[in-house]
């Protein structure tokens, strides 16, 4: 593949968007309640396959993939798979650039792994003062999401609204929870539970996915705050968490963190 | 009962995602390669549950990032 990283330039639109249209980063970090920086990147799949019909794939491939994951890439022999692949790492070197912003490095110099557990790390080539930030990742549908935070862990969910969530319910929550997701969220049922399911996977992702079950991570406290729902959880190991959710179109979206309060959520249930 | 294969298994799969012959590798990380996010993982496990008459134990299920860990998972839960 002939690929020139130095000239290439990832394409900003119209594939980038926020999580919501308008940057709320600070106002995401007010809700988890964290204080340091935290960068969300969201792309639909669909506009990223317009990309490279539209500007080449080797051109998008070299601007974003560093050279070991464009061998990984090139062992997936389907378009198909390319194409659903390729929006993880993308939208993930996408949310470390927004939190690094002069000091990043391109995203092709910035390499996405999965580790043992199966959460991503970032490394970067060359010489950077800032701390490594975290980062998570989610697919769901046509939408793939990242969030990358400094100075704490951080998880995020997208999940596209299901109809068929209630025949798992019993997998992932109990009914109290539901109850407490549906009262805080006035929404329906599906909906619901459809939140509920997005705050405790993105919590799952903070606390360890290879170590704590859906039903091991309980809901505590559910409260609106705008058209966000701020929800309060706990861990297998009793840790408090924060997930903030919010549905947009037809996608859940939710993010999450460690909770730096845990007395003003109020009582558990 | 069924036989457990990586067959039967990925046939499964294919019932929630669409799924290629070529997907059909033990180790097809499940997420990545396979495309299942954790819902459409759930969607499997509870048909893979009521076709071989099995219950998976919890925490198996949080090991599991391929095809082939899913079909040893079910082995030795369906063994129980």
């Amino acid at each position: 593949m002939n690929s020139h990283p130095g000239e290439a330039r990832p394409p900003r639109e119209p594939i980038w968007q926020d999580l919501r249209d308008n940057p709320q980063h600070p106002e995401l970090a007010r809700l988890l309640g964290i204080s340091g920086r935290l960068s969300a990147a969201h792309v639909q799949v669909s506009l990223v396959r317009s990309a490279l019909e539209t500007n080449g794939e080797e051109h998008v491939v070299a601007a974003w993939l560093s050279p070991e994951e464009r061998s990984r890439y090139a062992t997936l022999k389907q378009e198909k798979r390319r194409v659903e692949w390729l929006p993880g790492r993308m939208v993930a070197k996408q949310a470390v650039r927004l939190l690094l912003g002069k000091e990043s490095p391109p995203a092709a110099q910035i390499v996405i792994r999965r580790g043992p557990n199966g959460a991503p790390n970032v490394t970067l080539a060359g010489e950077l003062s800032a701390p490594l930030p975290r980062v998570s990742i989610a697919h769901s549908k046509d939408v793939a999401v990242a969030l990358a935070a400094t100075d704490a862990e951080c998880g995020v969910d997208v999940q596209a609204v299901e109809l068929g969530t209630d025949q798992i319910r019993a997998r992932f929550a109990t009914t109290a929870e539901v109850e407490t997701m549906a009262d805080a969220s006035q929404v329906s049922r599906t909906l619901a539970l459809n939140l509920l399911w997005g705050a405790k996977e993105a919590a799952r992702k903070v606390a360890g996915a290879t170590d704590c079950t859906m039903l091991q991570m309980r809901l505590r406290h559910v409260r609106a705050d705008g058209d966000h729902l701020v929800c309060a959880l706990t861990d297998h190991e009793g840790r408090a968490l924060r997930a903030v959710v919010f549905q947009r179109h037809a996608y859940c979206y939710a993010a999450a963190a460690p909770a730096v309060e845990t007395t003003a959520e109020g009582p558990a249930k | 009962m069924k036989e457990i294969c990586i067959e039967e298994v990925a046939k499964v799969i294919g019932e929630v995602v669409p799924l290629s012959p070529q997907q059909v590798q033990a180790d097809a990380v499940l997420g990545e390669d396979i495309m299942l996010d954790s819902q459409e993982m759930l969607r499997v496990v509870s048909r893979l549950e009521a076709l071989f008459k099995m219950r998976f134990e919890p925490r198996r299920l949080l090991r599991i990032r391929t095809l082939g860990d899913l079909t040893d998972a079910l082995r030795a839960d369906a063994a129980l």
